[in-house]
């Protein structure tokens, strides 16, 4: 037992001092793919299945949905021609007082393999071949869900907003703004502390990342507030901040580069 | 050559079944855990050694499919699977019923030994999460452990 159980931590520690430069232990890049493969064409067999289904006992409305949802995304286009106009006077200005202009980010979707709600941390199909590197952050359709924590060829590891570990300046979108930094608490939610001035804040009010960060880009959507908790004695202020999903419910995500 | 066949088979599936399964069968935030499930199963129908390479290969397959650290859940495991396996010692009569409420009892163990050694999950998120799978666990353990324990051909008396 003694062996096993030193062995195992052995294993732990590689994979430890290989995840903090970024990479995936060769034990798991070398056998991933015999759990990983199976395991991804039941999902995909079951949620044919389930597709399936949703379409005969919805299919009508699902339609009607999508016809609506095709509208909304021409009158958004409308905008973004606005947006991209707005953003190169803005790059014009920038580079007229001497700031480096902001670059436009390329996208990478890939789908969630796999999720350990205990470790907080998501396998998806996409790595080092895309581009993608450590510290990049990654979204899905509600907002921010993580970061990359360690990538190789075609899968990347990333760290899930809810983990303890998971650390990033953040801004309440409230009048004045309060900005802080937000750290990751439960399965659900997580907590922004020594936020200062916040009396203004209001219940539900929108949580987004700051524009402190290089490598994530400002004004992801976190979640909204929660709770206020404050602690007098100590001078503290902490806010509850529920997520705008639920981690094990995304299928598929985006890495922002 | 049956007992490390099964062992690996077992594991292999209840794995795969972890990953593409799991997160489809949460009922009210509660997932099945299957590896910890067929780990206590084998602690259940097997003697010592094999029952510690049990704990072992589930904690090394399931740090290899969902990128959990090898560490923390190999230990958990091992000695969850460890303490299952000394109810077995008991000289009580385990049938699938009681099997499957040890079982149940052996997750909730497994997942407080992985809090102790993995404090990112934090206390209220071990136990609540422990609870929730020890209840999902006793469900599943009755159709698992009554084929792991006929494959495997070990007593069949009791509750």
């Amino acid at each position: 037992m003694v062996v096993l159980v030193s062995l195992g931590i052995g294993l732990s520690r590689w994979q430890g001092s290989l995840r903090s430069v970024g990479r995936i232990d060769p034990l798991n890049n070398a056998l991933s793919p015999v759990f990983v493969g199976p395991s991804t064409g039941l999902s995909n067999g079951l949620q044919n299945i389930s597709d399936f289904q949703l379409s005969l006992q919805q299919g009508a409305a699902l339609r009607r949905e999508n016809e609506r949802l095709k509208m909304e995304l021409n009158a958004l286009s409308l905008y973004e021609e606005r947006i991209q106009d707005f953003e190169a006077r803005l790059n014009s200005i920038r580079k007229l007082n001497g700031f480096p202009s902001i670059s436009q980010r390329q996208r990478v979707v890939a789908e969630v393999m796999s999720f350990d709600p205990g470790a907080h941390r998501m396998q998806i199909s996409a790595g080092s071949a895309q581009g993608i590197a450590p510290g990049q952050a990654v979204i899905c359709g509600d907002g921010l869900v993580g970061r990359i924590e360690s990538t190789t060829g075609n899968r990347s590891y990333v760290q899930v907003v809810t983990s303890p570990a998971f650390r990033i300046g953040a801004t309440i979108l409230s009048n004045p703004q309060v900005s802080g930094l937000i750290r990751g608490s439960s399965r659900e939610t997580m907590t922004m502390g020594n936020a200062e001035k916040s009396e203004h804040v209001a219940m539900g009010s929108q949580v987004v990342t700051s524009t402190f960060s290089e490598r994530i880009p400002p004004y992801l959507p976190i979640g909204r507030v929660q709770k206020r908790v404050n602690t007098p004695e100590l001078g503290l202020v902490e806010f509850t901040v529920k997520i705008n999903f639920q981690v094990s419910r995304v299928r598929e995500v985006a890495v922002v580069q | 050559m049956r007992v490390p066949l099964t062992i690996v088979i077992s594991l292999y599936l209840a794995t795969i079944c972890q990953v593409a399964l799991s997160p489809r069968m949460a009922v009210l935030e509660a997932r099945p855990a299957f590896v910890v499930l067929v780990v206590m199963a084998l602690a259940l129908c097997l003697r010592g050694p094999a029952v510690i390479w049990s704990g072992f290969l589930g904690g090394l397959f399931l740090g290899i499919a969902t990128g959990s650290d090898y560490g923390p859940v190999i230990f958990s495991l091992i000695l969850g699977g460890w303490l299952t396996y000394l109810f077995q010692r008991l000289d009580i009569e385990i049938g699938v019923i009681l099997g499957s409420i040890v079982i149940g009892i052996g997750t909730l163990v497994t997942f407080l030994l992985l809090m102790f050694v993995n404090p990112q999950l934090g206390i209220g998120g071990a136990v609540q999460l422990g609870i929730k799978s020890a209840v999902y666990n006793i469900l599943l353990a009755v159709p698992i452990f009554a084929a792991l324990r006929m494959i495997l051909k070990t007593r069949s008396a009791g509750v």
